[in-house]
């Protein structure tokens, strides 16, 4: 008797599992089996269809990564966990797209001669070390960064953002499902890069917090789904001491339009949350301010510009922020370099090491 | 389709249980038979059209060598014929292992297991140690069988012939106890390939890129003990999983592995290791040309050393060759078979008399020692690599190498643990208190042993 319980409890486990993989939501509708394959043949096509369907898939993988974490496993396919937060491990695939980057910034200044700064912002991995492996292999991008900073040495201000943000690791200055630096990461970006831009901060007392996107999960959480990883919160810094409007505008190739805040709610609900902060980021997006500034900036940056700019954007009557990657020609000649009084190069390690992210800077230069 | 997938596991098994379990007793080779030619169809239809071809050529051969055994003239065709099988089979053996190094095919599929299996078949049939088998299903399934096809184990004919044919003739009953036995050995093989198997190729693969980088003494010894576990698993993964499933369907294979690295000698090594392989090999070839001198105690003492050496030699070679057509292989035969025979004749009572730990410890240092030979693909590498290993004045270890081997550290202890018989002595002790909770514990490793290798498969 025991052993026809324990036989048919086994069996009707194999059994259970295709059979609500078919029956639950309905998947059987989207089964689409091709007996003779074509493309793919059968246990090919069997195994895709349970690998997707199988039941309490988000459960198992979760309990893979557990399982992997106890086993003492703390780096899983480039990705750390620890206390609850996700960290890319980063390294770049070829070093001759750090070279070429900063031979384009190079040759921008170089025919520009306009007032330069750059700030290298590094990852993660390399500012929170506490929450790393003590003997992972971690890319070392403070050397990096200080490579590139001496290149510039004379024809560029620099900006340790890794001081900033090294200074202040053990606050919430990264997200722990996404890769950008956080508002607070932003404050202490803008702390640094105001005062090299010949402004004086203001103060964190001098802002209002709200916060967005409650409970939200970034890019590095859908890339690796883990059990145990802290969701993300975004804080809205706004300027209290005077009133401020704001006007932020996204340039895209054949439109146009305009928000009247730093921050658009709307995209609460979207799977970018991050994007409430300005709207995200098109291929130009300009933020001008009421008064009572008159200096405009111009920015070439990507992502990390979320965190940093809200706060800078209290300090210039524009902003210019111009994301090289998206850039089209046509935009490019929408923007008066000469009007400019500063320009600012931005970009996390990773960014500016991968090839040609640069490139279109070209745009700007004569030939 | 491979045993250790979804598909397999919650597709094609279920079904074939369901369908086995519902044919009537007398039928259900014929349904064996049917579930075993889709499982080759899975794989490819050359794999259907070499093998069918195959299993027809020697199930005609033997039932004429059957036949024609008093009839004067036509006898004179058996022993040509016989060679000429084997020769196929052989060279069969030889062609797939060697194309299934470089470019793996359907066809290549079990064809080595098959033709190993046939052709000691067909020796017995010549011998007349066995008569044919009529019933060309019962035949197809015993060198056919499909779970058994990856790595064995190896069986005779005369260790199938009654379970094929089933209690006075009648077919095989469908027993729970089979079924639930079965599928516990097979998820538990399934797991040991998933779970143990699968990341101690990753570890390996890792290992291999810190090693190269900075060659360390820990690195080189981990590196190989590393390997030793990862054969071990995989070889013994398959042959559980072979097992497993075969019982389901009322078929009980050999065991193939008795924990080789707890092995008192080289010599217990061979029969714990792929055992079936060396039983197989030593009846066929040491056996057979210890009889050509005579089947007597006198017969066998005229053998003689040298003879005694060559055999021992010839069985090792066969023995390495079934891993696969290769030069360090051969050389790892020859080097258990050095062993061997020093243990046989020089070390045997040195290793009867000291503790069991002594001769284990002396064991485990020649098995280790003897996978850097089957690590190597080449001799260059093989001395490089030996050369490393006894390099004491490279450093002892590395960060990358700590970090490597904290981030792994327990599956090492998980796979070293299951290598040896503390489970299983632990098990069987529970067992003993009481039936009932070792059953139900049983049980419950088993389920959750399914969840955690689908876990993986995800």
């Amino acid at each position: 008797m025991a052993d026809k319980i324990t036989a048919l409890i086994i069996v009707a486990i194999l059994i259970a599992v295709p059979l609500f993989s078919l029956f639950a939501n309905e998947n059987y509708k989207q089964l689409d089996i091709d007996i003779f394959g074509g493309g793919q043949n059968l246990p090919e096509q069997m195994e895709e269809y349970l690998s997707e369907n199988m039941p309490g898939k988000l459960a198992l993988g979760r309990l893979k990564h557990r399982l992997l974490v106890w086993g003492g496993l703390e780096e899983f396919d480039g990705f750390f966990f620890k206390e609850g937060k996700l960290i890319k491990n980063y390294a770049p695939d070829d070093e001759n797209g750090i070279t070429g980057n900063l031979q384009n910034i190079f040759d921008f200044i170089l025919q520009k001669q306009m007032p330069s700064y750059i700030m290298l912002i590094p990852t993660a991995c390399v500012v929170c070390q506490e929450d790393v492996p003590e003997l992972a292999d971690i890319f070392n991008q403070k050397t990096m960064i200080d490579t590139v900073y001496s290149a510039f040495s004379g024809n560029a201000i620099t900006v340790d953002a890794y001081g900033a943000l090294f200074r202040n690791r053990e606050k919430y200055i990264y997200y722990n499902t996404d890769p950008l630096v956080t508002s607070l990461g932003g404050y202490y970006l803008y702390n640094e890069l105001a005062g090299k831009l010949g402004k004086t901060p203001s103060g964190m007392s001098g802002f209002d917090v709200t916060y967005a996107g409650y409970g939200f999960y970034g890019s590095l959480y859908k890339e690796r789904p883990m059990d145990g990883v802290k969701s993300d919160v975004i804080s809205l810094y706004s300027y209290k001491s005077y009133d401020r409007n704001y006007t932020v505008t996204h340039h895209k190739a054949g439109y146009t339009y305009s928000y009247d805040s730093l921050y658009v709610p709307e995209f609460e609900s979207t799977e970018n949350k991050t994007d409430i902060i300005l709207g995200g980021l098109s291929p130009i997006v300009t933020i001008e301010t009421s008064r009572p500034y008159k200096d405009e900036l111009l920015i070439f940056g990507d992502e990390t510009a979320k965190s940093y700019v809200p706060f800078l954007a209290n300090h210039y009557a524009k902003i210019t922020v111009v994301s090289l990657d998206k850039l089209t020609p046509e935009l490019a000649q929408t923007i008066e370099i000469d009007q400019y009084r500063q320009v600012l190069f931005a970009y996390s390690a990773e960014t500016f090491a991968e090839l040609g992210a640069l490139d279109n800077i070209g745009y700007f230069l004569s030939e | 389709m491979k045993l250790d997938s979804l598909g397999f596991i919650f597709g094609l098994l279920p079904i074939s249980i369901i369908l086995y379990a519902a044919t009537p007793r007398k039928f259900r080779n014929y349904t064996l038979f049917v579930i075993n030619a889709v499982y080759y169809l899975f794989i490819g239809w050359q794999a259907v059209a070499i093998t069918a071809a195959a299993v027809a050529m020697d199930y005609g051969t033997a039932v004429f060598l059957d036949r024609v055994r008093g009839r004067a003239k036509l006898a004179k065709l058996r022993l040509p014929l016989l060679v000429l099988m084997a020769g196929k089979n052989i060279f069969g053996a030889i062609y797939f292992a060697v194309v299934d190094q470089m470019i793996p095919t359907a066809a290549n599929f079990g064809f080595v297991v098959y033709a190993i299996t046939a052709t000691g078949y067909l020796v017995d049939v010549f011998g007349e140690h066995e008569k044919a088998e009529k019933d060309p299903i019962r035949f197809a399934l015993f060198s056919t069988l499909f779970c058994k096809m990856y790595i064995g184990p190896l069986v005779r004919w005369k260790d199938m012939k009654d379970q094929l044919a089933g209690e006075n003739g009648e077919g095989r009953r469908f027993l729970p106890g089979d079924v639930a036995e079965g599928l516990s050995i097979f998820l538990f093989g399934t797991a040991k390939k998933v779970l143990i198997t699968d990341r101690l190729v990753e570890f390996a693969l890792s290992l291999e890129q810190v090693n190269f980088e900075t060659p360390t003494i820990l690195g080189k010894w981990l590196a190989v003990i590393v390997f030793a576990l990862r054969i071990f698993f995989e070889l013994s993964a398959y042959s559980d999983m072979a097992r497993g499933l075969a019982l389901v369907f009322g078929i009980k294979l050999p065991r193939n592995f008795y924990y080789p690295y707890q092995s008192v000698s080289i010599s217990d090594f061979l029969h714990r290791f792929n055992s079936t392989v060396t039983q197989f090999f030593e009846h066929y070839v040491y056996n057979a040309l210890i009889r050509e001198k005579g089947e007597t105690e006198e017969g066998k003492a005229k053998a003689g050393v040298l003879s005694d050496i060559i055999n021992t030699l010839l069985v090792c070679l066969l023995f390495s060759l079934w891993f696969g057509v290769n030069f360090n292989y051969m050389i790892w035969g020859i080097y258990l078979a050095v062993f061997i025979i020093l243990e046989k004749y020089l070390l045997q009572k040195v290793l009867d008399n000291i503790p069991m730990l002594f001769s284990r410890l002396y064991a485990f240092v020649v098995i280790m020692l003897s996978f850097i030979i089957f690590a190597s693909d080449n001799m260059s590498l093989f001395l490089r690599s030996v050369a490393a290993v006894f390099n004491f004045s490279t450093d002892l270890s590395t960060t990358k190498l700590e970090y490597l081997l904290s981030s792994n550290f327990l599956m090492l202890v998980v796979a070293v643990l299951f290598s040896s018989s503390l489970f299983s002595f632990l098990m069987r002790k529970l067992k003993a208190k009481s039936s009932v909770l070792g059953r139900i514990l049983s049980l419950v490793w088993v389920i959750a042993l399914t969840v955690t290798t689908v876990a993986f498969l995800l």
